[in-house]
């Protein structure tokens, strides 16, 4: 079996009154390449996802892809984009999202890498400029589209987390 | 996978033409991307592209992780996998779109 590590992340992005130990959200660290637009070369770079099995997909929100995307960000036509679509779920209200292809490489205990392709959804930024409101708040999610493939081994005591090849 | 399929794959990626070998599968999948997705049998979401345009699919993770272990290490490291986009999208409709 192979196993990817994750880790627990204090999650920072909301006030709330839960508890302490439920602010601690499973993550994993993965590098990931993406066009800008189709066609155009990829960019590439390392993310933070919390894992999702709430998410039907995996999903770039606003802060990690204008870190990897720079202010081209904000030239995705994210109204006539013909994968643009509305989703609600994620934070507040809904969201629209366009889906573009891209690569997510996660490395396992022995520093060896899968490389998995999947199209993933990028949030339009709410607001439609650099915040640390709104969605801008919000973590990227590894969501169900991924966990279909790879097994989640999580537990709070003692804490670990690990994404899996399937097996015993 | 195994220790030494694994020793295998970590020198394979070393080789140049093993990523030459990888980015053939890759260009094999973008330009063909329509058919391999429609040549999926329903629920087939694992999708390897391998050995310069061969496609497999799978609806078991495990039987995908077992056909890679499955191959010889030169065609296993180079192959591309790729997860079918769900057809559950299809829920989601652009007429949901409701920007101000």
């Amino acid at each position: 079996m192979t196993r990817f590590p994750g880790h627990f992340k204090l999650r920072d992005w909301m006030d709330d009154t839960s508890p302490r130990t439920a602010r601690y959200a499973p993550h994993i660290t993965g590098s990931i390449a993406l066009e800008s637009e189709p066609g155009v070369p990829y960019v590439h770079g390392e993310i933070d996802f919390l894992i999702d099995s709430g998410s039907d997909y995996s999903v770039l929100n606003p802060r990690d892809a204008h870190e990897l995307l720079g202010d081209a960000l904000f030239e995705i036509d994210f109204v006539n984009d013909p994968t643009a679509v509305g989703v609600v779920g994620m934070g507040q209200g809904a969201v629209v999202t366009i889906e573009r292809e891209v690569e997510i490489a996660l490395r396992d205990e022995e520093g060896d890498h899968v490389v998995l392709g999947l199209d993933m959804q990028i949030a339009r930024p709410e607001p439609f400029r650099v915040a640390r409101t709104g969605n801008w708040q919000l973590p990227s999610l590894l969501g169900r589209d991924v966990l279909e493939y790879l097994d989640l081994a999580l537990s709070y005591n003692p804490p670990s987390v690990y994404l899996r090849t399937p097996g015993d | 996978m195994t220790t030494q399929a694994r020793a295998e794959t970590r020198l394979l990626d070393e080789v140049p033409e093993a990523h030459a070998a990888r980015e053939r599968n890759r260009r094999y999948l973008r330009e063909h991307r329509a058919e391999i997705f429609d040549a999926a049998p329903p629920g087939h979401r694992l999708i390897v592209v391998y050995d310069g345009g061969k496609v497999c699919s799978f609806d078991d993770a495990r039987a995908h992780w077992a056909f890679l272990d499955s191959l010889d290490p030169f065609v296993r490291a180079t192959a591309v996998l790729r997860l079918k986009p769900s057809p559950a999208r299809d829920w989601l409709s652009p007429s949901a779109l409701s920007l101000p």
